[in-house]
């Protein structure tokens, strides 16, 4: 079993290095750099150069690369050359308050959609079923900033009962930072439901046709503790990946969230960050939500081998 | 993050020729008999009818897409055209037709040129040898990990926005599940028994292509498209709502849903009206395609990225 | 409860104004004296009264990990407010864009306009307890003019040739060229005054009407009263949080559900919803700031004067104000002098929407295509006024191709590069200054590239004639200069509007930018 983690510890590695590459490469063919940015209307030739300088923009890349790998394994991130502040300061910022949203959110929508995706489960081609089914079929199928500027004409400005943009302060009670931040979950749990449900539903029902399920059935024992005690334990590999996947795409892809509840998190931060061609920023946000993705799988990955003993032993 | 074994879309499936599980009673039954439900046909209905729409639309468009019938913002409806007037006096009607066909238009070519280039690649990964796999998967794996509106945005922040350079980053985006689903059916079929026994007759490998590899993939690959081709249609509507979409004045429902946002807090139907002609196309094509896993016993949510 | 409590009522809610009261009850017939009894009652006069403390809230529209309290480096409007917080510039202006004192009390000139002298207060302090003193302003202007400076504001003071104090109280600015709006350029924020000597920004000291509490870079900041203010019994508010909410609905919700006080910036489709709904209102003001389409003068196509006339002749501006700003703007004649300036020249009609005019420049020119560049960044209602332009022309059967390129990178990339593009502009303190940065032949933001000598001549003898009426005539013959053979249309000036919450009072509009010039803060309190 070590074995196998290690394997998969190196393979997520190597991930990295291509993504670091393919980060480094895209930020490279951007047009216009930070200089053209920060100076705006005021360029002028001269102070272009004079500031593409002082920033080390005129050195070769590949040498840019390497340093820049280099200072990545040592946890330096470098200085954002927009500000002129260090990037972990930035990220650090924000961060915490993305992963508190994110938290929130996968609180609510996970155990909330393996719930619905069990009954779905237990009662296939029932009404419930079917009523599962087709509404979050109907979620996903909305775009998420329909969603969102929904929920907020109704509850922000028609009903007044939550506030239209988020903003959460360390000093809030938490009730009121709940408050606060219950529209934007409600959407994002609206996004993500559908995803889990249905894959809850079809990794035990793929478990129940089993022969062990089978003999279970024969033997008598009710469809209730079949699908909690023996199928769910055996579905959970399939569950943990796509919850997973989810949760990655909770802490770096909810630009449209914070777009429209004002909501100060990292994915933000990147996306200002390409505009003002911070590269620096750019390549560390990309680094870190890659990682979150690539770490996060090997975790749903790790789950999956711990709770199923037959997949410890590689094929 | 693939590999064998560990996903249950690799497990081999029971191999039962003639018997079903009938997974609704947790019972053996009989062969599964090959029906479509009402939800597959509500599905078709409405695929067609957008379909109809995509082609003849704007011919019976009663405006112009780029017209303005009048001087003021969200005119109610029936006062000016079917469903009233958009943001700067334009007709939503007409719009919404000429729409259709630049969103379904733009979303399919983007996702057969995923598909090409998905199917290919991840092909040529199971076919061809360790390496060529391993880098092929790796490469692939990068392209997942990134945030897919990041990704969009630092390639139209490069090359621009205008419709090539759209088709190009959702294709690319699009292409990645694709290839893993490619490479896994391909791995999944070049050790099955039946592929050896052929090889051992010494059919041709175009013979084992055309007799045996694609029956048994038309299935997953079909309704991967149809999956695709409803999350190109949201990915571009999410584009153009941060502004990296279609350009104005070009109708597209996702550009129409984002120009038209204030009106919602005036009750208008505008931005109401594209939202729910891109909900209708997505829930249509996903109940067809939910109907068409059923048949071959798979589920939607395994195809979902 | 009668009719006279209902108004006595409304005005102390502050739903109705002082003049709005008076004359619905002399309609009912009560007498003067009466009301003025009722006005002097506890009641109305409380209502009126500014009330002290409070925590105000206001959103920009735009914000970024760039924004700094350095004052000489601000970049934007967001910059601009907190600057106003925490300093003072030395001169303010009043709603006709006069010159008012601020940290000045009093300036003179002598004929010619190239010497100056600015007196300062002697009542002034600054957060850490030191006096203001010439030095001080010595020291902040020559920040901005100093040879490395990268200040945005260096342009505004080019002209000076030396700073220095000519006593503990008073600055003498010399110049290379006379100017009579000189006082004028010290209103901007980026001139606000710090103590001499000081460079840590982190850790703010100015005159300004509230002090530092916290500020997060591209998130939010909070001030706190400032007691020792030296303008006595301002500001009223406790507290000002200040930061800007990007997506414009967003914004707009935030005001509609009270989550804010006051926005910047409503986009015009919404006013209506904001005038109709309880609690929030309109605050609008006319305004120098303007969208508009650049046709370059110094490449084909744009190089051909029939093709500028017929485009000119082609834009509908009743239709711009109308449809696209609701109203809310006054239509432009394609200078950048607006109608609200004192130097608009009245006599110079404004160019019709004449289809037939149109047409015979175009079919003139022999262009029969053209494309236009445009992006959001050139301001709200740019696309519908591109939008606008593109149908006329089809009756014209002209063809206009519209290429929105995207808002990031479009001032680097596109603005001043191709031939037919827009551009959108905030008002500056003068139109003088607007004239010498956008039309001069040599300046570097002469987006049309239009080369006039004789305009040239004209500008700088409008600069140092201190007569008003021969300077208005000057400034006349330059917009008839640039109505003639310019490279720009602008159809309209767009007011300010900006939302506000009917809990805010003492609110003063005010031309030079929305929300009461960014100074809102010192005056405003909460009901």
């Amino acid at each position: 079993m070590a074995k196998l983690i290690i394997r998969r510890l190196l393979l997520g590695l190597v991930t990295m290095w291509v993504v670091s590459l393919m980060v480094f490469g895209t930020t490279e063919v951007l047009p216009g750099d930070v200089a053209t940015a920060v100076l705006g209307q005021s360029a002028t030739p001269e102070a272009l150069k004079a500031i593409r300088e002082e920033l080390g923009l005129d050195r070769p890349a590949l040498i840019r690369y390497i340093e820049w790998l280099g200072d990545l394994a040592t946890g330096d991130l470098g200085k954002s050359l927009a500000t002129g502040r260090q990037v972990t300061e930035l990220i650090n910022e924000r961060l915490g308050k993305t992963l508190i949203l994110a938290t929130l959110t996968a609180a609510l929508a996970v155990p909330l959609a393996i719930f619905l995706g069990l009954i779905s489960a237990v009662f296939p081609g029932s009404f419930i079923d079917r009523g599962i089914n087709t509404g979050t079929l109907a979620l996903v199928s909305v775009p998420e900033f329909f969603i969102a500027s929904l929920l907020v004409l109704i509850f922000a400005v028609i009903l007044n009962w939550l506030p239209a943009i988020s903003y959460i302060t360390a000093d809030q009670s938490l009730l009121k930072m709940l408050r606060n931040l219950t529209l934007p979950i409600l959407t994002l749990t609206a996004s993500i439901m559908a995803h889990m449900t249905r894959m809850t539903r079809t990794a035990v029902l793929n478990v129940t046709s089993s022969s062990y399920i089978e003999m279970a059935i024969l033997k008598g024992v009710p469809r209730l503790q079949i699908v909690l005690r023996h199928a769910l334990l055996n579905a959970l590999s399939p569950i943990f990946n796509v919850v997973a996947l989810n949760m990655a795409y909770l802490i770096s892809g909810v630009v449209i969230v914070e777009t429209v509840f004002a909501y100060p998190g990292i994915a933000k931060l990147m996306v200002d960050a390409v505009s003002t061609r911070d590269i620096p920023l750019v390549q560390a946000c990309a680094m870190l939500f890659c990682g979150t993705y690539v770490g996060l799988n090997l975790l749903a990955d790790l789950f999956s081998i711990l709770s199923n003993p037959r997949l410890r032993i590689p094929k | 993050m693939n590999e064998p074994g560990v996903t249950t879309r690799n497990e081999p499936r029971p191999n039962r020729a003639d018997d079903e599980f009938d997974t609704e009673r947790l019972a053996i039954t009989g062969p599964r008999r090959l029906e479509l439900g009402t939800s597959a046909w509500v599905g078709i209905g409405i695929l067609l009818l957008w379909l109809f729409v995509a082609f003849f639309g704007p011919a019976l468009s009663p405006y112009d897409q780029g017209e303005m019938i009048s001087y003021d913002s969200f005119s109610p409806m029936g006062e000016t055209g079917l469903l009233g007037g958009d943001f700067i006096g334009r007709d939503v009607f007409s719009r919404l037709l000429f729409g259709a066909r630049m969103t379904m238009g733009l979303a399919f070519i983007a996702t057969v040129l995923a598909f090409l280039g998905g199917i290919i690649l991840g092909f040529t990964a199971a076919a061809a040898g360790e390496w060529v796999d391993q880098i092929l998967s790796r490469i692939n794996d990068a392209i997942m990990a990134f945030p897919s509106i990041m990704l969009a945005l630092i390639v139209i922040a490069s090359l621009g926005t205008s419709t090539s350079v759209l088709i190009l980053t959702v294709c690319l985006i699009e292409a990645t599940p694709v290839f893993r689903l490619a490479r896994a059916l391909g791995m999944d079929i070049s050790v099955m028994d039946y592929v050896e026994v052929a090889r051992a007759r010494g059919e041709s490998v175009w013979w084992i292509v055309r007799r045996e590899i694609f029956p048994n993939t038309l299935a997953p690959l079909a309704a991967e498209f149809g999956l695709r081709y409803t999350y190109s249609i949201l990915f571009i509507s999410a584009l153009s709502f941060l502004g990296l979409g279609v350009q104005p004045p070009q109708a597209d429902w996702g550009a129409m849903v984002r120009e038209n946002l204030m009106g919602l807090t005036y009750g208008s139907l505008a931005p109401l009206i594209p939202a729910a002609a891109i909900g209708s196309l997505t829930i249509s094509i996903n109940l067809i395609v939910d109907a068409f896993l059923a048949l071959s016993n798979r589920d939607i949510s395994e195809e979902m990225i | 409860m009668n009719q006279i409590d209902q108004y006595v009522d409304k005005l102390a809610k502050g739903t109705i104004s002082r003049r709005g009261f008076m004359k619905q009850l002399i309609a009912l017939g009560i007498s003067v004296p009466a009301i003025n009894g009722l006005l002097a009652s506890p009641r109305c006069a409380a209502a009126e009264a500014p009330k002290y403390g409070g925590h105000l809230v206001a959103a920009h529209s735009a914000q970024s990990p760039n924004d700094t309290l350095d004052p000489a480096a601000a970049q934007a409007g967001i910059d601009a407010c907190r600057d106003l917080q925490l300093y003072n510039p030395l001169v303010w202006v009043n709603e006709k864009l006069e010159p008012i004192p601020e940290l000045a009390e009093s300036w003179e000139t002598k004929p010619g306009a190239k010497e100056w002298y600015f007196n300062l207060r002697k009542d002034v302090e600054f957060s850490n307890g030191k006096k203001l003193e010439a030095a001080d302003v010595v020291y902040t202007f020559s920040r901005i003019t100093a040879e490395n400076s990268k200040s945005p504001a260096k342009p505004l003071l080019k002209d000076i040739t030396e700073i220095k104090a000519d006593g503990k109280h008073t600055v003498k600015i010399s110049l290379a060229n006379g100017n009579m709006d000189l006082a004028n350029n010290f209103a901007d924020y980026h001139t606000c005054i710090l103590p001499a000597g000081h460079t840590d920004f982190t850790n703010p000291v100015g005159t300004g009407p509230f002090l530092l509490k916290e500020f997060i870079p591209g998130m939010r900041s909070l001030a706190t009263r400032n007691p020792n203010y030296f303008k006595n019994g301002l500001p009223y508010v406790d507290e000002v949080e200040w930061f800007a909410i990007t997506d414009g609905n967003a914004r707009l919700n935030a005001l509609l559900s009270g989550d804010v006080h006051m926005i910047f910036e409503v986009d015009p489709k919404a006013l209506k919803r904001v005038a109709s709904t309880p609690g929030v209102k309109v605050a609008s003001t006319p305004s120098g700031s303007y969208i508009d389409f650049v046709m370059m003068c110094d490449r084909a196509p744009t190089d051909n004067l029939d093709l500028r006339l017929g485009l000119k002749y082609l834009i509908d501006r009743e239709r711009v104000v109308k449809s696209v700003y609701k109203g809310y703007a006054q239509m432009g004649n394609d200078t950048v002098v607006p109608p609200s300036d004192r130097f608009y020249c009245d006599s110079i009609p404004i160019r019709p929407h004449d289809l037939d005019k149109a047409k015979y420049h175009l079919k003139k020119s022999g262009i029969k295509e053209i494309e236009l560049h445009t992006a959001e960044a050139c301001g709200i209602g740019a696309t519908e006024q591109a939008l606008m332009l593109q149908q006329e022309a089809l009756k014209v059967d002209f063809k206009i191709k519209i290429k929105q390129d995207p808002s990031d990178g479009y001032w680097s990339s596109v603005w001043m590069k191709f031939p037919f593009h827009m551009s959108g502009w905030s008002p500056k303190a003068t139109s003088g200054i607007f004239l010498s940065i956008a039309n001069l032949s040599d300046a570097p933001w002469n987006e049309s590239q239009w080369k006039n000598e004789k305009f040239d001549q004209l500008l700088v003898a409008s600069q140092s004639e201190t007569d008003y009426a021969k300077r208005k005539a000057l400034y006349c013959d330059m917009q008839q200069l640039i109505y003639d053979t310019g490279g720009t249309i602008i159809p309209a000036f767009m007011d300010f509007t900006d939302g506000i919450s009917e809990k805010v009072k003492g609110y003063k509009p005010l031309p030079l930018a929305g929300l009461g010039g960014l100074k809102f803060h010192e005056t405003v309190w909460l009901s």
